[in-house]
């Protein structure tokens, strides 16, 4: 997923920057922002780098919190299990906080993974 | 006669039969006529890449700097794309989410049209209340992306930070100008709106990002997210419309009735301004007014998804179905518009399917239909070296009734106006002119004029295009009222009982830059065939089997060469660059200029970074 596969997991920048992954299609505006931010003041020492292992920013990607989760439906066979995307928008909204996905309404294809799109889409429902 | 080169006649109730004896075959002329002259006066100037909407976009030209004119032009798509593949054997509901990722700025209308092709082939069509809610969805998407392209997109072309390097004798003029429209706009010379529209610090440019933003709010309510939607169904939308929902898309629309005000009057100044400098700036990106639109926003008492009644729910539509050729209206049903659809890829990277034992001959209502139509087409990619008197692009060559046309705003404008189909509480058409109310802000109410040009051309473009954005916020506020009314009737159901069923569709729904079809073909429940032609396929044609080029590389080959500096060193293209950007050709932002040697003369992007 993402730059990692062209550069290699192992990648630093010049400023010695790790690959930051912001997930999504495409990725939620609001949340780059704040991932830029965040960047930022890393790069000025003023905050610890807070990064998972998928190189996300932990407190936007990582955390399968109810409101943050939507899960695959049953009705997915060819998976065999139901499977969970994380991603801020259920709870935050798309922009300014309106909008956003199954928040109104809307389904989830899981475009937070690090599988998408490959597999079935359209069919994940709120959980 | 609606189709003049295709064998296509209708008789009086409009029905479509094969003429006699009538044939689709291709007869290309005899002899290619005399190349373009290659003498040592031309040189090669390439543009690459101009990123669009469907891929990446190179232009390549050929300049006779002593007459100041373009003596050769080839639009090159340099990229596969094959969506066409991707769906192909693929769940047909898939089409909506994976349609929506051809473009990163239209998402909404692709899935939108993938969602009426579905809708077409299983005969279902959505509730009205949601039909009214798409509506208003659209019109908020255009609001955002037609200020995406004037502002943030093309505006720069026409900033003081170009003009002042590229036309220094007019930057001089526009300091001597006064604007006509200052009392709407609040400017006071042309100067103060160049300098407005200079890239990242122009009060302009930094407005229309808010606009963009409300605009982009808009259809996150509704649509779920942007650019790829996330509550569009077939024959519906997931998200349940009530009075909550709909005050909040109120209060963005309220707030946009001056800027809409604002924006047409600031585009008219401009394109004023230019003409009564020269009267050459006519001729820039001037081209046949060969014109083509779907039409777009349905009746939702109208529209039942239904092939043999497009022609009905087609005239119903906010923006009216048509073809223009040569400025003459052809027709505005919707099933003549599809009828005269063809794709030709003689000059592109593909194979020719038509041998293929596949097709349909017919459409549902048993319209003939020519081999070369996107429901008879078969993508076959055909990857090979470029050549420019052979094979040069990835897009194909659209034709209708085999012309070359362009569509967008200017398109849509032209067939309404001239049809006059439609009268609302908010936009009126007839006699070739528009009048569109905007409601009274801190500006009072104001009707916008608009009437059809005498020319198609760049600035026409652009100035149809900001007037477009009045027109789109007149649709959202009537989608907005019908959708209040259908509440207190009780009409709260956003969608219809859906199942895929086996059978042909389109889907007939305009993006921002032009006319958006959706061809699909479903057997035994998987999709057999679907075939995506969009406005930029359109645009940036290459030639087809007559070797008549495509709507880009005519435009540009009619632009003077107006630029002050054009025989120095310092040669930008600015009338070229003008010339492609009036068509809103996805993403130019990334539009570099190269010398025939491959050298980086100057960076033209339309942000600030090339600006010294």
């Amino acid at each position: 997923m993402g730059l990692g596969a062209l550069l290699g997991q192992e990648f630093r920048s010049l400023a010695g920057l790790p690959i930051v992954n912001v997930p999504g299609c495409a990725p939620n505006g609001d949340a780059f922002i704040e991932a830029l931010s965040h960047v930022f003041l890393a790069l000025g020492g003023l905050v610890p780098l807070d990064l998972d292992e998928l190189g996300r920013p932990r407190w936007l990607y990582s955390e399968p919190t109810a409101l943050r989760t939507v899960r695959r439906a049953e009705t997915e066979p060819a998976l065999g299990q139901s499977q969970h995307a994380s991603c801020p928008v259920p709870e935050r909204g798309w922009i300014n906080r309106v909008g956003g996905c199954v928040r109104v309404g809307g389904g989830c294809n899981g475009c937070t993974r690090p599988d998408f799109p490959d597999g079935p889409l359209s069919i994940i429902a709120a959980g | 006669m609606c189709l003049e080169n295709l064998p296509i006649a209708f008789d009086e109730t409009g029905k479509a039969r094969l003429e006699e004896a009538g044939s689709f075959a291709v007869a290309p002329p005899a002899a290619n006529g005399a190349g373009p002259s290659t003498n040592g006066r031309t040189r090669e100037f390439n543009i690459d890449p101009v990123t669009r909407v469907a891929g990446a976009l190179a232009f390549h030209t050929r300049l006779d700097d002593e007459r100041g004119v373009v003596t050769e032009a080839h639009s090159h798509a340099v990229q596969f794309r094959g969506y066409e593949l991707i769906l192909k054997g693929r769940n047909p509901l898939d089409a909506i989410d994976i349609s929506s990722r051809a473009c990163g700025v239209c998402g909404g209308v692709h899935s939108t049209c993938a969602a009426m092709a579905l809708e077409m082939t299983s005969g279902v069509a959505p509730p009205p209340l949601a039909i009214a809610a798409r509506n208003l969805a659209a019109s908020a998407e255009f609001v955002y992306d037609h200020c995406l392209h004037l502002f943030l997109l093309a505006g720069p072309d026409y900033s003081e930070a170009m003009v002042r390097q590229t036309e220094p004798s007019l930057w001089e003029r526009a300091q001597r100008t006064a604007a006509a429209r200052g009392a709407v706009h609040g400017l006071q010379a042309i100067a103060d709106i160049m300098k407005g529209l200079n890239p990242l610090s122009g009060a302009l440019y930094r407005e229309a990002l808010g606009a963009t933003r409300s605009g982009r709010e808009i259809v996150s309510l509704i649509l779920g997210k942007y650019p790829h939607p996330s509550t569009i169904l077939p024959a519906g939308l997931g998200v349940a419309l009530d009075q909550a929902l709909l005050n909040q898309v109120l209060a963005r629309i309220v707030a946009l009735r001056d800027y809409v005000k604002r924006v047409v009057a600031i585009w008219e100044d401009l394109v004023e301004f230019f003409y009564e400098a020269s009267p050459r700036y006519r001729e820039v990106g001037a081209r046949r007014a060969n014109l083509l639109t779907t039409g777009m926003w349905d009746d939702p008492e109208a529209y039942d998804a239904d092939y043999l009644n497009a022609d009905r729910w087609g005239r119903r539509r906010l923006s009216t179905p048509g073809a223009v050729v040569d400025g003459e209206l052809r027709t505005v049903s919707l099933n003549q518009v599809d009828l005269g659809i063809e794709e030709f890829v003689d000059h592109s990277f593909y194979e020719d399917w038509t041998g293929g034992s596949f097709l349909p001959a017919s459409a549902p209502d048993g319209s003939p239909l020519s081999p070369y139509h996107p429901w008879n087409k078969e993508t076959v990619p055909r990857p090979e070296s470029r050549s420019w008197k052979e094979r040069y692009s990835w897009s194909t060559a659209p034709r209708w009734d085999r012309q070359p046309m362009e569509s967008g705003p200017l398109a849509r404008q032209w067939v309404t106006a001239v049809a006059g189909l439609v009268d609302t509480e908010f936009v009126r058409s007839g006699d070739g002119a528009l009048e569109i109310l905007i409601p009274a802000g801190h500006l009072p109410e104001t009707i916008i004029e608009w009437r059809v040009p005498e020319v198609a051309n760049a600035l026409e473009r652009n100035r149809a295009r900001a007037v477009q954005v009045a027109y789109s916020l007149a649709t959202a506020y009537s989608s907005l009222l019908q959708a209040l009314d259908y509440l207190r009737e009780g009409e709260t159901a956003m969608s219809a009982p859906f199942e895929v069923g086996d059978g042909v569709g389109v889907g007939f729904w305009e993006g921002g830059r032009g006319i958006l079809t959706h061809h699909c073909k479903v057997e035994d429940g998987r999709l057999a065939n679907y075939q995506i032609v969009t406005p930029s396929t359109w645009m940036a044609s290459p030639r087809d089997p007559w070797a008549a080029p495509g709507p880009y590389e005519e435009a540009v080959m009619n632009t003077p060469l107006l630029e002050e500096t054009h025989r120095s060193g310092e040669f930008s293209g600015i009338d070229i660059l003008r010339a492609i950007r009036s068509f809103d050709p996805c993403l130019p932002c990334t539009v570099h200029m190269h010398s025939g040697a491959g050298t980086l003369v100057r960076d033209a992007t339309t942000c600030a970074c090339g600006q010294e």
